[in-house]
């Protein structure tokens, strides 16, 4: 799959996974991976850069096995970047499907 | 590759991020790959799933890059120093080299705005000049179009160049900003 079209399509993976409740690293990384193909490395430094953005804040928490685990919780810059993000997308999956179902006929 | 070759591996190519920065990255991966062994998969697995240290180390670049900038950004309050002298610097290089071709080249727009709008309006002189004198129809006819037609296109050539001039200087005010915003 084209690169940046993933990129672009992860970065609103990962916030949306964070909507309903925090998530610590290998269980986001994880919960995409099991989807959509990817190198699970490169989903950390998008956390780091939403993160810098103030679209994530991190906390430890510890966990019953090993050591602390590091939560990513979305913030209300988050929030309101993610339903800008989930509006653009459907409107260009929409328009997208609509392109092909045109086409495809 | 084993977790620690992996870390390694990745340590050397961060090498340029601040060290804080580096333990706070490789945590998470090692982090990362715990869980994964935990969760079933081979400490070899794990790792291979995270791709290539180089594409991690590629994919933070640019991120370190970027947040180094916006770093600088919020350090202006505070440390002002260097960006009076950067905006000080701008200054001086943009009255004794930047000012005079802009202000000539934008000269040189009102002219060819003025001629475009000349030609565009010889027309009305051919049209009185048709009541004055007995010039023959089709002349004037030719004359007027070929003017009015010139004139418009002049327009339009001015209007496109005048346009990426305001671009460039639009594109300049930006650089000068960033320069002296980020200068440190």
């Amino acid at each position: 799959m084209n690169v940046q079209f993933k990129k672009g399509a992860l970065e609103l993976c990962v916030l949306v996974f964070t909507l309903k409740k925090d998530r610590y690293g290998y269980e986001l990384v994880h919960s995409i991976s099991d989807k959509i193909q990817i190198a699970e490395g490169t989903v950390y430094p998008l956390l780091r850069r939403l993160t810098n953005e103030g679209y994530f804040a991190t906390y430890l928490a510890e966990s019953n096995e090993g050591p602390p685990r590091k939560y990513y919780q979305l913030t209300k810059a988050g929030r309101e970047y993610l339903e800008q993000l989930v509006q653009e997308w459907q409107q260009f999956s929409a328009s997208v499907n609509e392109i092909i179902e045109e086409g495809m006929d | 590759m084993t977790k620690q070759q992996f870390l390694n591996e990745l340590n050397r190519l961060l090498g340029q991020i601040p060290e804080g920065e580096r333990k706070d990255i490789l945590s998470d991966y090692e982090a990362h790959i715990d869980s994964a062994i935990e969760n079933g998969k081979t400490e070899e697995e794990a790792v291979a799933d995270l791709g290539s240290p180089k594409t991690i180390a590629d994919e933070l670049g640019v991120f370190v890059a970027t947040d180094k900038l916006s770093g600088s950004k919020k350090e202006t309050t505070t440390n002002v120093g260097p960006n009076i002298f950067a905006f000080l610097g701008m200054l001086l290089f943009n009255l004794i080299f930047i000012l005079g071709p802009v202000v000539g080249v934008a000269g040189a727009f009102i002219g060819l705005y003025a001629a475009a709008f000349a030609c565009l309006i010889t027309p009305v002189a051919f049209i009185i000049n048709l009541f004055t004198h007995d010039t023959p129809i089709l002349l004037a006819f030719f004359l007027i179009l070929a003017t009015f037609s010139f004139g418009y296109l002049f327009l339009l050539v001015t209007n496109f160049l005048a346009k990426w001039f305001l671009k460039l200087i639009h594109w300049y005010w930006k650089l000068n900003v960033k320069i002296v915003k980020g200068s440190n």
